[in-house]
């Protein structure tokens, strides 16, 4: 039996991304929140993670816009998404959002964005659904009361 | 077209009040100051000829209140009890009409225009008896007696029929081409034919000017239209009457092969092959008839000998029938456990491709949103960190997953082409599932045979009978499947004359569409195009155009509108300021472009080599907008003025000042309409 050399070549091929985590997607998303569900135009940051974490699949929409209607949040725990915080830093770095005391505000060219992307139709129509029936509905109370349970005794 | 006169005529305790003027069929230039009520004599004009819409509303909404409610008169406030406008028409056959439309009236409704012959405003005719038409209800522009009809006829334009932007057609309506020859002052000079109201008519704006042209797209287009439409038709026809025949077929467990899912005009009936499929090998139905009549003729000798045999044969025949039975039991329950599965991963295919288009839908959304940032001048959209401005990766993980990762388009070439592998490997699949279900069919069928054949046997064995019942009861199942299988065969026959038919239609449809010519433009198109280019370039040159070199603009044959090496030719927003506001800003240039273009159109379509359809009337509200240098308003009324066979009707300020007004209509023949104080008087 003759030994022969075998050469095996690897070539690495660019992985595919999932859209939400194109950095522009994800903070177009959450102008998107900002625009459509908070009160002017400022959110906490748990608050966005829950939106964030609500997005991802559908029986979890619909858990939110239950508690919108309901006014109770009866979700215990969400989760937090380093994505998001990342698309958060962008969106300050390019002026889009600024940070405030209670977290998270739209800046004017924010706005402007946000408005620009709310009116093209084609785009976000599955987050602007939910965002329509959650209105501002979800508040900072509701998520604070869940919060609280969170911290260590 | 020529519109001789107007008069408004407003009812009041005080007595009639109102205006009367006549226009010239050459150049008309309405001179007042602004919010002396020229546009108001503007707006009630359109209103009378029924084209309001081009302001932007349907009926008398866009008229202003003094024409409606009250008015100052003497420092009065005098009110309205009813008015109404009247407009005198001339055709180009020297037929006259006048118009009366009711602005503010409590018994005639403001949809309603009575036409009168005669010209009843310059030669004080009788009214006589009117002929009502009414507008802005459905049909308004097809029927008989609807004022744009009238107004089609009375000008002798064939409105073509146009392609609508959510399928099917549409008349190229008369509100639309009017769009392109009245033009009001507040949007109208935004951009080339601005004001085309909205009904869904496809690229409306190049519709009209192909129209005015006289280019001859629109059979064409039309024709292109219907094939299309036809070509879905012929695409679902083939469909449900290829699903009836299968359904048919696997009624009776026969199987129709050679018929493609799609239609095709190759389509040959010779090569349909209708088959038996019992367990590897189907048999044409031909000789499973064949071969049934032989079991049949069997049968029919043993019968006769039934009596004589012995019960050990019947015994024998017991033992193999049920060992048949048990084969095929077997087999129904392997093909019926397959079958299950099969429609379980058409399911998880179907799940699959459902994701893979949202997902795709996600990433176009992404893409818009790169176009949008960069629109907002957000960095990232360029893909570079607002920071430090160094390029980043396009992923928010960058610093967690290694290896490269896809770019947008990649990504979305990627998904697309994982859309069309499902889609494939779905249709595939729904195909194996079909033949799965009658194969799965076929055989509950002959179990269900075989086991009342068998206990007719076991009856026969146990009762000592001295004749089968077991032979009888096969015998009628053979001729029941004779008799159904005879059916289906004409069926088919039936079937497959209709799609022979549909595979003809089909081919007499792409033989039309090679027919279409392949270019959108013939060569007399393109002359036209051509030479309206010419006049376009020479007229933005008298104006004084200079914000880009006139040589070097061109018609694009895509949508008729002046580009400049590939780009619409729009309003230049130039940074810097300029120091004396007189001067010409670009925003003026854009203007000037539209009237080079409004007119060219005209001068195109008048050209006795050429002729278009162009009714030969231009209205103008403020064609100067903010202060355009008085050498350029001159130069526009110098060539409305030579335009022997255009009647034109300009409303302009000049500025409000009495040297503009004199710079820009010196040595020209025009008459003068203007007034002093307010525009409604007594009469």
């Amino acid at each position: 039996m003759t030994k022969t050399k075998m050469h095996l070549l690897f070539q690495r091929r660019p992985a595919p991304v999932i859209a939400e985590h194109r950095p522009l997607y994800k903070i177009c998303q959450f102008l998107l929140v900002l625009r459509m569900a908070s009160r002017s135009g400022k959110s906490s940051l748990p608050r966005m993670h829950l939106f964030n974490w609500a997005f991802k699949r559908r029986d979890r929409s619909a858990r939110i816009i239950e508690a919108a209607k309901s006014k109770e949040l009866h979700i215990t725990a969400w989760g937090f998404d380093p994505a998001l915080a990342i698309a958060l830093k962008y969106g300050i770095a390019e002026g889009l959002i600024r940070t405030v005391s209670t977290g998270y505000e739209l800046t004017d060219r924010g706005i402007d964005l946000a408005d620009a992307v709310v009116k093209d139709k084609d785009i976000f129509g599955s987050e602007k659904a939910i965002l329509i029936s959650i209105g501002k509905d979800i508040t900072e109370g509701m998520v604070e009361a869940v919060a609280k349970d969170w911290e260590v005794a | 077209m020529i519109i001789r006169a107007i008069k408004l005529r407003a009812v009041t305790s005080k007595g009639d009040h109102g205006f009367a003027f006549v226009f010239a069929r050459g150049l008309t230039v309405i001179r007042g100051s602004n919010s002396s009520g020229k546009s108001t004599l503007f707006n009630c004009l359109l209103y009378g000829i029924g084209m309001e819409e081009l302001v932007g509303g349907k009926g008398e909404k866009i008229l202003p209140y003094a024409v409606k409610e009250f008015f100052e008169y003497d420092s009065q406030r005098i009110e309205i009890t009813a008015s109404e406008v009247f407009v005198e028409l001339e055709n180009n056959t020297g037929n006259i009409v006048t118009l009366r439309r009711a602005i503010r009236d409590e018994v005639r409704d403001t949809k309603l225009v009575e036409v009168f012959a005669g010209a009843h405003l310059t030669t004080e005719a009788e009214l006589g008896t009117a002929i009502p038409t009414y507008m802005h209800d459905a049909g308004g522009a097809i029927k008989r007696e609807g004022y744009h009809r009238f107004l089609e006829d009375f000008l002798g334009l064939k409105s073509p029929q146009v392609a609508k932007t959510g399928g099917g057609e549409c008349k190229l309506y008369l509100q639309t081409i009017f769009a392109a020859l009245a033009i009001e002052q507040k949007r109208g000079w935004t951009d080339y034919i601005a004001n085309i109201p909205f009904y869904g008519i496809r690229d409306a704006r190049t519709q009209v000017t192909q129209y005015l042209l006289g280019l001859s797209v629109f059979e064409t287009d039309i024709l292109r239209n219907r094939l299309d439409a036809d070509a879905v038709a012929i695409d679902l026809d083939w469909r449900t009457i290829n699903d009836e025949l299968r359904r048919e077929a696997t009624g009776v467990g026969i199987v129709v092969e050679g018929i493609q899912g799609r239609p095709s005009a190759l389509f040959d009936h010779a090569l349909v092959r209708v088959v038996k499929q019992t367990e590897s090998i189907s048999v044409p139905i031909s000789e499973y008839i064949t071969q049934l009549r032989g079991e049949y003729t069997v049968l029919a000798q043993q019968a006769e000998g039934y009596s004589r045999s012995s019960g050990a044969d019947a015994l024998k025949e017991l033992d193999k029938v049920s060992e048949e039975l048990q084969l095929l039991s077997v087999l129904h329950e392997r093909a019926s456990v397959s079958l299950t599965l099969q429609r379980a991963s058409l399911l998880e295919y179907e799940t699959l491709l459902k994701e893979t288009k949202e997902d795709l839908e996600r990433n176009k959304t992404a893409e818009k949103l790169q176009n949008l940032g960069a629109q907002h001048a957000v960095e990232l959209a360029t893909g570079h960190c607002p920071t430090c401005h160094q390029s980043i990766d396009d992923t928010l993980l960058s610093g967690m997953v290694s290896g490269p990762q896809m770019d947008l388009q990649a990504n979305i070439d990627y998904l697309d082409s994982q859309r069309r592998m499902l889609q494939r490997q779905i249709a595939g699949m729904k195909e194996t599932v079909r033949q799965s279900e009658t194969y799965l069919a076929n055989l509950a069928a002959r179990v269900a045979a075989k086991h009342d054949y068998r206990n007719a046997l076991r009856g026969d064995v146990s009762n000592g009978a001295s004749e089968s019942r077991a032979i009888v009861r096969r015998q009628v199942q053979i001729e029941l499947e004779v008799a159904a299988i005879e059916k289906l065969e004409v069926q088919v026959s039936a079937y497959l004359e209709r799609l022979i038919d549909v595979a003809r239609r089909l081919a007499e449809n792409q033989v039309a569409r090679k027919a279409l010519p392949k270019n959108t433009y013939t060569q007399s198109d393109l002359a036209r195009i051509s030479l309206f280019q010419k006049m376009f370039r020479a007229n933005a040159g008298s104006f004084g155009y200079e914000s880009a070199t006139i040589s070097e603009i061109e018609i694009s044959l895509d949508n008729l509108t002046p580009t400049l090496s590939q780009l619409e030719l729009r309003e230049i927003i130039k940074k810097e300021p300029k120091a004396d506001i007189k001067a010409d800003s670009s925003a003026s240039d854009f203007v000037r472009l539209i009237w080079s273009y409004l007119l060219a159109l005209y001068q195109t379509s008048a050209q006795p080599s050429t002729k278009g359809n162009h009714p030969g009337v231009l209205l103008l509200d403020e064609p100067g907008q903010h202060s355009m240098r008085s050498s350029s308003q001159h130069a526009l009324l110098q060539l409305l003025s030579g335009e022997s066979n255009l009647q034109s009707i300009i409303a302009a300020s000049f500025d409000e000042n009495e040297s503009v007004f004199k710079e820009a209509t010196d040595g020209l023949k025009y008459e003068l309409i203007e007034w002093d104080g307010k525009l409604l008087r007594p009469l």
